[in-house]
């Protein structure tokens, strides 16, 4: 480790741990665990974050976006094992044998569990994030122009390709990106592209209104679609319980330290491969820990505390490796780290080398933040999951207007004018079709961020080195990395999927 | 729509009305109208203004066609991509569920409809007073609080903290009358 490396390290914390970021961590954090338990509320509500978030800051806004997801995160196992209801997909696997437990009057045992190895999971996360960047310091040193080009562009159809099985849609939908992120002005050509004589397409599509409604509208329309309110004799009876052996659970985990440790890197990796993110690294988690832990094979899914243990390590873990491809080479795996890469582009910090030389301090901080947010976030949500799970209750119908009117106004944030409700409107319709009949929606999204980088280095590429580029060594050695981290990617989806079917089927059979 | 229940890999032919293979006609026409215009427009910019729309219609082209076919085949594979997606939670009630998609989609026109010709400071508290007392049942004083609640929202974080320049309301325009929020708060920090 370098002097600069550890000077930046001091900086960072002594930026995290002043005033303005302590205040806005204090009140990100009862939003983050509310809106992460309403129903539908975690990404809408990391939209309205961010809006916001563009107007202070980085140092204060980054660590607070962060700590927001870290926090949100963990909410996921409260409905998860105390109502049998996934909070996310990536607490499915945790319901197998969380439910269970609950339903044995083990509710409070298994959140222990879940939370203890959350805390690690995202502990090592956290680390191992800090543990790449001098790593990544060295190697993105070998990075110019055309290698950033390149590695965007193929984050951008590696996303597209890895969309379970629908490469077409995948493909096209990043396409489409690309040609939306392409309107408006362009600098390189000093002209503007696509705008029809539309004077508020100059400045391009803004992001902020785009999640609106790709995102937040549509997964609201869920809770109104669907229109389930949890059955309150079955809250008041987990109410009671959630409480009861906390401790006995904490110990569980503790003793099961090297399948923590072992969730924990599964998250890691899984969350560093672009397309894959924290749903297969729990299955994976699950699996392995089901096939390599003594006995597990016969008592999984019947409310073995290891079945919680696994996937929950592993789901935390996640979040300090989906920032690994997110903040050192632009390119974000998922649809929550693409509106994360969307508002540092927005807020003027630029993803790359800059992240490990000149924003070294912040991409840092960053690491304190998701270890802040877990030890602030572990206790309160072990002493207050049995309260909390009360948000999960609410009504649908009343939850509706009140996130609906938040969006809303968030998305006003891009510009400050009626046409951005227009842009919500277009894009809340394409949002709802691509939700309910699989068309992927990430790819699209990614491919928006990313236009405007992609174009300023594919620019500068041709222009610097003309077709010599294609053969330089860092060039082909990154299309050689993404075509096998492609071929993992589609690998690990396809088997996760068919165990997660063939796992959920043994469940319903018995 | 995808659900649980029909979350298999299956193929089938679908009607030419349906949702799914219109809304799939108007998304894949929208593309090639962006496609088009990008083609009438690329020879007349500078070359480094070209190279991202070529590459992404080189890239888009070939999948569109392929998507094409499967629309006019009227094939359907609905689980495809929703491992990165989690489609809608769909149950045993069809009807009720057409009906509230309906109504959501409805009610957020209305709402857009209502801040653009009122103003985000009464068009918003109005919409979620009137939301929650007609749709979700609650007794008018509580949805009061809420709608008090979201104009303190608007106040204290748009226009004591931001500052926001509002738009002039559609109505405010036709009265020939300034929008008064613009003057009556200004930033407090």
């Amino acid at each position: 480790m370098d002097g600069d490396f550890l000077k930046a390290a001091l900086d960072g914390a002594d930026q995290l741990f002043s005033v303005g970021p302590m205040i806005a961590f204090a009140i990100m954090i009862p939003i983050a665990l509310i809106s992460g338990l309403m129903p539908g509320g975690g990404l809408p509500f990391l939209v309205v974050v961010l809006s916001f978030a563009t107007e202070l800051d980085p140092f204060i806004a980054m660590p607070m976006v962060i700590g927001y997801m870290a926090a949100n995160d963990l909410t996921e196992p409260i409905p998860s094992i105390l109502l049998g209801i996934p909070g996310a997909r990536s607490s499915q696997a945790t319901i197998l044998d969380g439910y269970p437990l609950a339903r044995q009057g083990h509710a409070g045992r298994a959140l222990g569990a879940a939370y203890t190895s959350s805390l690690i999971g995202g502990i090592v996360g956290g680390l191992a994030l800090f543990m790449v960047l001098p790593f990544a310091r060295e190697l993105l040193k070998l990075f110019g122009s055309p290698e950033f080009f390149l590695l965007s562009f193929l984050g951008i159809a590696s996303v597209g390709i890895v969309s379970a099985g629908a490469m077409t849609k995948g493909m096209l939908t990043a396409s489409l990106g690309l040609l939306i992120g392409m309107i408006g002005f362009v600098g390189v050509a000093a002209t503007e592209r696509a705008t029809f004589g539309i004077q508020y397409l100059y400045d391009g599509i803004h992001i902020v209104p785009v999640v609106v409604g790709l995102f937040a509208i549509p997964e609201i329309a869920d809770l109104i679609i669907s229109d389930k309110p949890v059955a309150k004799d079955r809250l008041s009876e987990m109410l009671k319980e959630g409480n009861k052996d906390v401790y006995l659970g904490m110990r569980d985990a503790l003793r099961h330290k090297f399948l923590i440790a072992r969730s924990a890197l599964i998250g890691v990796f899984i969350g560093a491969m672009p397309g894959l993110g924290p749903t297969p690294a729990h299955w994976i988690a699950y699996a392995q820990a089901r096939q390599t832990e003594k006995g597990a094979r016969e008592t999984f899914g019947t409310g073995d505390i290891r079945g919680v243990i696994a996937p929950e390590a592993s789901n935390n873990a996640t979040d300090g490796g989906v920032l690994m491809p997110t903040v050192l080479f632009g390119i974000p795996g998922s649809a929550p780290m693409a509106i994360v890469l969307g508002f540092l582009i927005l807020v003027g910090i630029t993803p790359g080398p800059n992240m490990v030389n000149a924003d070294l301090d912040l991409t840092i901080s960053l690491v304190y933040a998701i270890i802040l947010a877990n030890i602030v976030v572990v206790p309160i949500v072990l002493r207050f999951s049995a309260l909390l799970t009360k948000v999960a209750a609410v009504p649908p119908r009343v939850l509706a207007p009140l996130v609906i009117g938040i969006v809303t106004i968030s998305s006003f944030q891009a510009t400050y004018s009626y046409p951005d409700l227009i842009v919500v409107g277009a894009f809340a319709l394409l949002g709802m079709f691509m939700k309910a009949f699989a068309w992927p929606r990430p790819p699209i999204l990614i491919a928006i961020v990313l236009a405007g980088p992609l174009e300023k280095y594919l620019s500068i590429s041709i222009q610097s080195r003309g077709a010599s580029l294609l053969w330089q060594p860092a060039f082909i050695g990154i299309i050689i990395f993404v075509v096998i981290a492609v071929w993992f990617a589609l690998r690990v989806q396809k088997g996760t999927q068919a165990y997660s079917e063939t796992v959920e089927k043994e469940g319903n059979d018995e | 729509m995808s659900s649980d229940k029909n979350n298999t890999n299956q193929e089938r032919n679908i009607s030419w009305t349906s949702i799914e293979i219109i809304g799939e006609l108007i998304l894949l026409g929208f593309m090639m109208v962006l496609i088009i215009a990008y083609l009438i427009e690329l020879p007349e910019i500078k070359w480094a203004g070209r190279y991202l729309p070529l590459l992404a219609i080189t890239m888009g082209l070939p999948f569109w066609f392929l998507r094409v076919r499967t629309v006019l085949a009227r094939k359907s594979a609905l689980q495809q991509g929703m491992v990165m997606d989690l489609g809608f939670k769909l149950g045993e009630d069809p009807s009720g569920e057409k009906q509230r998609a309906i109504l959501y989609m409805g009610s957020i026109l209305g709402l857009f409809i209502l801040v653009w010709v009122i103003g985000f400071h009464i068009g918003l508290p109005a919409w979620v007073v009137g939301y929650l007392v007609v749709y979700a049942k609650m007794k008018w004083h509580y949805a009061l609080i809420a709608g008090i609640g979201f104009e303190a929202f608007i106040i204290a974080i748009l226009d004591l903290t931001i500052d926001i320049g509002w738009p002039e309301p559609l109505i405010f325009k036709l009265i020939n009358i300034a929008y008064p929020f613009n003057e009556m708060f200004s930033r407090a920090f």
